[in-house]
């Protein structure tokens, strides 16, 4: 059921906000200067929140001019599902691009989406080769990470902003997974090159601790152009990165481990040490299986060792 | 009908004009008016972010705002709080009477009491002039300070009570980039610290509250600066105690903070979480951070020690941080209380020492 009438411009909510063009389409501003704005704009009406679903350009164009109301197409949504089939309908084309999803699931919300939950979606047709349910309950928990991923790059590309935390995600994504997700939807292609490029950053930075997996190094080596793309979106990462060069987790486990490496210990000893380096301790664990084998460790750790112990402590 | 309309015209004041929005549950929605409520449950608390792996001074709450009129990037209320209504509970003498009832069944303690939990203690007060009859009442409690911590710079209404030296107003303090670019709406460091200095001159003790340190591009900058700012305006011997803390939230408002604040910088570095469950960053940045900031206030205040057990002069005010563990008081400050309550009963001895006023304040009112 829909209904038609004058909506105050103000009232209404932007969906896709990053949708609202602001490109000049001359043919369209020329036919809205001499006629005004013909067919009406369409606005879901999901949890009392009138949502665009259709009219970015029309909006921009009525919101330039100063006009308090526009005609508009309401069309009451309860569930997420119908707002959703309603964008489908409305914006089969735009749908189709990754990120118009990513926005979608965070406007959707993540856990409830039926946009990646339900096979109704366009992209399940992509999913015919996927023969087990598994295969397909895994591509869709992988779009999903990525999608959820991708407007933060996105967003940390144009406010030139990076963190460690994305650069983090971004490489525990592997070499199978993005070559899964590409084959299966080529549109992903461009979403997936911006993670790559990511990574490639990340090890150009030599401030930076982090170092990408070896199957993301094969991906650039076999895709030298991801590389070279785009300059100022390298320059961006690269400048984030170095400005924000701090010595991350990963970089103190190496740290801890190369120490304890270098203590030159019985190998039946471990030393353990809180993961998160939040707890000020460290154990020592001793493998025995024969007897006086215990004494017999113990015995065999020097002063020096155990001062070296000591001032590991520090670390932590 | 909204549940604010419901108030009485009269108990519902606005703070600007809003237009009618439709995302209700919007935590800035809330923020737009103030409800006036009777007082519902239990006010007076412990503060919530006491634990047992860490180290806490052990502050008594009092709970007399719920949301806040400011918008800082970091605020744990835009995860927190079910209802975002900005809200001021009206009924005084039953807050006061919880803080009265708990001193009575315990005879000996002294109490630090602070408004601040679910809101900012000052922000309202030209609105709502709660914190200036909390004032006056904790004027006649005894064994009880009362502290009013703020990012505003609404002081004018405080400055002519009799509050008798029983009330501390602290101010959260941070670098004025921060300041800016993570705390929307609230005062910059120079209102906060030309509020700070009316205060002191109107006979209040000052708290200073370092929180929540971020790292940032030169903060080092940034934080001396703050530092030096602070100490142009303030004199040592009127700050009752000075906190230090590193940024730290619930990893579930990662998602309201990307979404409410997508510019800020707080969500930048990397972060672990700790044993209670939030997210700070890793400790080897956090050791640096607070001891920078330390070795900066030991200079400045040309003192060679500072921390809680150098608290007793008054060039030395009680310097403490929240929500660490034993070993970060070790290494910043060289020793460690053994417990909150150590951390506790310090602060009661440097508050006597440091001003002796409060001490005779307590016996004349034991006698």
């Amino acid at each position: 059921m829909k209904t038609v009438l004058s909506m105050p411009t103000h009232q209404i909510s932007v969906l896709l906000k990053y949708c609202l063009s602001q490109e000049k389409d001359p043919l369209l501003t020329h036919a809205l200067t001499q006629h005004g704005i013909l067919s009406p704009l369409h606005i879901a009406i999901y949890k009392e929140t009138p949502l665009l679903i259709d009219g970015f350009k029309r909006l921009y164009w009525a919101q330039q001019q100063n006009m308090t109301k526009v005609p508009a197409c309401t069309h009451p949504c309860q569930t997420p599902k119908e707002l959703f089939q309603l964008i489908h309908a409305l914006k089969s084309k735009q749908i189709q691009n990754p990120i118009i999803q990513a926005l979608l699931l965070q406007t959707l919300g993540r856990e409830h989406s039926p946009l990646l939950t339900q096979e109704t979606h366009p992209l399940s047709s992509n999913t015919q080769n996927l023969e087990t349910s598994s295969q397909k309950k895994s591509y869709f928990h992988n779009l999903k990470k990525l999608s959820q991923l991708s407007p933060n790059i996105l967003h940390f590309c144009r406010e030139k902003k990076f963190s460690f935390t994305h650069c983090k995600k971004i490489i525990t994504f592997k070499k199978s997974t993005l070559e899964q997700l590409i084959a299966l939807n080529p549109q992903l292609q461009w979403t997936a090159s911006n993670f790559i490029l990511a990574a490639s950053y990340i090890e150009q930075s030599k401030q930076h601790t982090v170092s990408i997996t070896d199957e993301l190094k094969d991906i650039l080596t076999n895709n030298p152009q991801l590389a070279s793309q785009n300059k100022r979106l390298q320059n961006a990462f690269l400048e984030k990165l170095k400005m924000n060069a701090k010595p991350t987790l990963h970089y103190y486990h190496k740290e801890i481990k190369r120490q304890i490496h270098a203590l030159n210990l019985p190998k039946n000893i471990d030393l353990i040490w809180d993961k998160s380096l939040e707890t000020h301790a460290l154990t020592l664990q001793i493998h025995t299986h024969k007897k006086n084998m215990l004494s017999d460790t113990l015995n065999s750790v020097n002063t020096t060792q155990l001062t070296k112990i000591d001032r590991l402590l520090d670390m932590l | 009908m909204t549940e604010s309309k419901k108030i009485k015209e009269k108990d519902t004041l606005p703070i600007q004009s809003s237009s009618d929005t439709l995302q209700k549950k919007d935590l800035r929605i809330g923020k737009k008016s103030i409800q006036f409520v009777a007082k519902k449950g239990q006010a007076f608390d412990t503060c919530s972010a006491k634990g047992d792996d860490y180290i806490c001074c052990n502050v008594k709450v009092l709970k007399t705002v719920s949301n806040c009129p400011y918008e800082c990037s970091y605020c744990f209320l835009q995860d927190y709080l079910s209802n975002t209504q900005l809200q001021v509970t009206k009924d005084i003498p039953a807050l006061v009477k919880e803080v009265t009832d708990y001193l009575e069944k315990n005879p000996h303690a002294f109490i630090r009491v602070g408004t601040w939990e679910l809101g900012d203690s000052l922000a309202l007060e030209n609105q709502t002039g709660q914190a200036g009859k909390l004032i006056k009442e904790f004027a006649k409690i005894p064994r009880a300070i009362l502290e009013l911590k703020t990012k505003s710079d609404c002081v004018d209404r405080i400055l002519p009570l009799n509050h008798k030296g029983k009330t501390v107003v602290s101010w959260s303090m941070n670098s004025e980039e921060i300041c800016q670019k993570e705390e929307y709406k609230t005062a910059s460091l120079t209102k906060r610290l030309t509020a700070a200095k009316r205060c002191q001159e109107a006979g209040y003790k000052i708290g200073l509250h370092f929180e929540p340190l971020m790292l940032y591009q030169n903060w080092q900058q940034g934080y001396n600066n703050m530092i030096d700012a602070i100490f142009a305006e303030i004199r040592p011997e009127t700050i009752a105690w000075i906190s230090m803390g590193s940024l730290r939230f619930n990893p579930k408002m990662r998602l309201s903070m990307q979404s409410l604040y997508p510019k800020s910088k707080a969500l930048e570095n990397e972060m672990v979480t700790g044993p209670d469950g939030k997210m700070r960053y890793l400790k080897p940045l956090r050791k640096e951070l607070y001891t920078h900031i330390y070795k900066k206030l030991c200079r400045t205040l040309q003192v060679a020690h500072l921390g809680p057990h150098h608290a007793q002069s008054p060039s030395q005010p009680m310097l403490y941080l929240c929500m660490e563990r034993w070993d970060m008081f070790e290494h910043v400050f060289g020793s460690s209380p053994e417990s909150t309550e150590e951390l506790e009963n310090l602060f009661t001895q440097s508050l006597f020492n440091r001003f002796p006023d409060l001490n005779t304040n307590q016996s004349n009112n034991q006698n």
